[in-house]
């Protein structure tokens, strides 16, 4: 059990306010259930320790610098408070302006939230993890110092919070203790949940403090606007990766053929998440085959941005929401595809799809698709010879949160997967109900400090856990086993999961995308397009 | 009509009850289009009861869209009169909440019966019996229920570390309500006859006819609370409809010339934000203006 604290004690608490505990996480099955289910947590250095701010939980997706003196911390404060009030302003906040007000007016604080948390499950019920935590805090603040007369009534609607630089540089790192998985929300009897305060909050930080991880900011949206990708490739590296691409397809398949990059006039433009052509070619590689013989006209895009399908605006800024998003429907308009298809990203789907849908007007508004929904469509028609005897190995599927509870595209991935896997079989829970993988809102790429240890360690534990439960009975080593993964921040997060837990070695667990299990079971191609060998799994730690 | 000072009192509370009530709703209703921030399962989704959406159609913007408003209504009647989305995932909660809520129905309802009753005059017999009926169970439910709730919340760790004195307070009056109505028709007004009277002599053109001072002081209260609840959570009658219909199941795509025009007066607002990459020295730029920049 975490340890109870209360937010005037959050705010007036000198050093550390949390120290985790591995004893306290929630257990693991066999062969988990002893140390190896416990991997210490790496802390920051001393160094470190001088220069940032980690006093939440000995973490910092952040970065904040402690303030140099009194005049910083009061102005951080200030700005804080600037950015609060613009939340509530219906021109700098029009795009969550609405369901804002009904999460901040309306908690029973019934706490059904907690229990469908994974990370206040998973961290042994830590109370600042706690859903509501974060979101009490921020609307304590706002009743005492932003609504009219809040002094006066603060201490009967229990707003006794102390605003002051700790509170809010707290306050900023527990908007990165959720991963906006919204798992919360499906349960919450007023239909609430807490993931769009822990959005908005990240807004104030990005939006009026200039402030947010540097893997989503700098490294991210800021660096796929200049350059063309959030992985720092430029066009001319995408043509050289593509060729290479074309040469692996063509050793592995015997199939010779150039990959169509911006063909006017396909009917589809095919965006990958950029991370895909780096750590997993064989996905893009995989997408090309599948296209190439079920004959589609597709192409892929060489402009900036219009490679990389991510956008991490929709975790933390909603002006970098909508450039990303701007580019990617210009992208598709310059090329004047019948549609875009969106490869195996989770967030890319939402972000394009769903949330920026109210930005795209006229013929920027070009008609955009899941892939799944494509390559269900694919299978389903027969237009590819399939043996699923091929995939003759237990599999599983991941469900990222962003494809299905917030797309609704739960049936396409399962429908092909009962075709082309026979040991298919379900995590519990599943489809909807799904957990998440621990590395959403952005937190699988966040590689920076100890995060990756607080990340694996407890974001993902519960996801660790449902793999071990699926494959229960099978977690001998020399029986390869497959998590079926569509989405590449949901494989980043797996691959640093099972590394952490040195799960592919102990235990002959695997990841991969949908596509490849698709290419693997085409019976006309001499090789198998995936192999186990857990000596070619980096060391992600190393 | 010649009303007493408590009699007008109340109907003052009734206006402002109303109003409050009005004033929320349209401030809800005329907050700006924002993003869309929908989840699944949308229970108007046609024929895709595990929680799929229309994305998993082929080309699905070609395609009429296959919505059932019965799947919506099946769910907002088991949420209102059932409360099932607590009794799957807070059973503990349930326990005590439900009968709470069951028991304000049924006092509302009460509450409506006691206003036919005074305008309607004579009353009939199964009016009469269904006032009681509802009035009784309602306030037994509220008082069982309420001190559940209170219970929980003061004893549980999970619940009383975020409740706040305002909780523990609403809960207080709502009881000490719920009290004074019962120990009232107890000891001074078994058939809810002095009520009814109070009620219709609002209605009356006849001058007011003094109340024992437990009649009034229960209306008195109950005035009170309903001025009183719209600047409350507990208000949240009227939130749970757009936390619903206008986020969690607004999934309508942006299609159509509707969509387009509201999609250009959003983004001709005016953007505030004053970090480093929005805020640039000058004139404020609009949403469209920033979109285009790159930074
Ligand atoms: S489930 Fe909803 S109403 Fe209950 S505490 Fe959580 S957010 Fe608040
Ligand atoms: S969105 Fe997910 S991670 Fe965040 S509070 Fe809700 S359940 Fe927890």
């Amino acid at each position: 059990m975490g340890k109870a604290i209360t937010m005037r004690e959050l705010a007036a608490a000198d050093g550390q306010v949390v120290r985790l505990d591995p004893a306290d996480f929630v257990p693991l099955p066999p062969p988990y259930d002893g140390a190896e289910g416990r991997p210490p947590l790496r802390s920051l250095t001393e160094s470190q320790k001088q220069r940032l701010d980690d006093s939440l939980d000995g973490f910092t997706a952040l970065r904040l610098p402690h303030p140099q003196n009194r005049e910083e911390e009061d102005q951080l404060v200030r700005r804080f408070l600037e950015g609060v009030r613009r939340l509530l302003s219906a021109d700098d906040n029009w795009t969550f302006l609405g369901p804002l007000m009904l999460r901040l007016d309306y908690c029973a604080k019934c706490q059904t939230c907690a229990e469908a948390c994974p990370i206040y499950l998973a961290s042994g019920r830590q109370e600042i993890y706690r859903p509501t935590f974060r979101s009490e805090l921020l609307r304590r603040i706002i009743k005492k110092y932003v609504a009219p007369g809040g002094r006066i009534w603060s201490g009967f609607q229990g707003a006794d919070v102390d605003l002051n630089w700790r509170t809010v540089a707290r306050l900023g790192e527990l908007a990165y203790r959720c991963t906006l998985c919204r798992r919360c929300a499906q349960v919450c009897p007023i239909g609430i949940g807490n993931a769009l305060i822990a959005r908005e909050i990240r807004k104030v930080f990005s939006q009026e403090l200039g402030l947010a991880p540097p893997e989503l900011h700098r490294l991210g949206t800021v660096q796929q606007l200049k350059i063309g990708s959030s992985t720092g490739m430029s066009p001319a590296a995408l043509m050289d990766s593509i060729e290479l691409m074309q040469e692996e397809v063509e050793e592995k398949t015997g199939m010779k053929f150039a990959w169509p990059v911006d063909r006017e006039g396909a009917d589809i433009l095919l965006i990958h998440n950029a991370g895909e052509f780096l750590s997993w070619p064989e996905n893009p590689e995989a997408f090309a085959i599948i296209l190439e013989k079920a004959g589609i006209s597709w192409t892929l895009s060489s402009e900036l941005v219009g490679y990389d399908a991510v956008n991490y605006g929709v975790w933390y800024d909603d002006v970098q929401l909508a450039r990303i998003a701007l580019r990617h429907a210009e992208v598709a308009r310059k090329l004047k595809v019948k549609k875009i298809v969106i490869g195996e990203c989770g967030h890319a789907h939402k972000a394009l799809t769903v949330v920026a849908d109210r930005i795209l007007g006229g013929e920027l508004n070009v008609p955009r698709e899941s892939c799944l929904t494509l390559l269900d469509h694919l299978v389903s028609s027969g237009r590819l010879r399939l043996d699923p005897q091929r995939n003759d190995f237990p599999v599983t599927l991941h469900d990222p949160c962003n494809i299905v509870r917030l797309m609704g595209i739960v049936e396409p991935q399962r429908r092909i997967l009962r075709r082309i896997a026979p040991r298919f079989r379900e995590m519990s829970p599943s489809g909807t109900r799904n957990y998440c993988c621990g590395g959403g809102s952005g937190f699988a790429i966040m590689d920076g400090l100890n995060f990756p240890d607080w990340r694996s360690g407890v974001a993902g534990r519960m996801k660790f856990k449902q793999i071990l439960d699926a494959f229960a009975g099978e977690l001998d080593a020399s029986v390869p086993k497959y998590v079926c993964a569509p989405c590449s921040n949901c494989k980043g997060q797996l691959r640093g999961l099972l590394d952490y837990f040195d799960a592919t070695r102990k235990c002959g667990i695997y990841y991969g995308g949908l596509v490849e299990l698709i290419v693997n079971a085409m019976a006309d191609l001499e090789r198998p397009f995936i192999t186990f060998d857990a000596d070619l799994i980096p060391a992600v730690r190393a | 009509m010649i009303l007493s000072v408590s009699q007008g009192f109340c109907l003052l509370c009734v206006v402002v009850f109303a109003l409050g009530l009005a004033v929320r709703a349209v401030r809800y209703s005329r907050a700006p289009m924002h993003l869309r921030w929908e989840l699944y399962p949308v229970p108007h989704e046609a024929g895709k009861p595990y929680g799929g959406s229309y994305y998993e159609e082929p080309d699905w913007w070609k395609r009429p869209r296959k919505r059932t408003f019965s799947g919506d209504l099946k769910v907002m009647l088991s949420e209102i009169f059932l409360h099932a989305g607590l009794w799957q995932h807070n059973r503990k909660m349930w326990v005590v909440s439900y009968p709470f809520h069951l028991g304000i129905y049924f006092v509302a309802v009460f509450l409506v019966l006691l206003v036919v009753g005074g305008v309607a005059g004579d009353l009939a017999l199964v009016l009469h019996n269904l006032t009681l009926g509802f009035g009784l169970a309602g306030m037994l439910l509220v008082i069982v229920g309420g001190v559940g709730v209170l219970a929980r919340r003061l004893t549980d760790p999970d619940l009383r570390s975020l409740t706040a004195p305002a909780d523990y307070f609403n809960l207080g009056f709502i009881l000490a309500l719920a009290v004074t109505w019962f120990v009232t028709w107890l000891c001074v007004d078994p058939s809810f006859a002095l009520a009814r009277g109070f009620v219709r002599g609002v209605f009356d053109a006849a001058p007011a006819t003094p109340v024992p001072h437990a009649v009034a002081a229960e209306m008195v209260l109950l005035g009170l609370f309903l001025v009183y609840l719209p600047f409350t959570h507990m208000s949240h009658f009227i939130g749970k409809w757009f936390t619903y219909h206008h986020v969690r199941w607004d999934d309508s795509p942006n299609l159509g010339a509707a969509y387009e025009r509201k999609v250009a007066a959003a983004l001709n607002r005016p953007v505030g934000w004053s970090a480093p990459h929005i805020s640039k020295p000058g004139k404020k730029k609009t949403w469209a203006e920033l979109a285009r920049e790159v930074e």
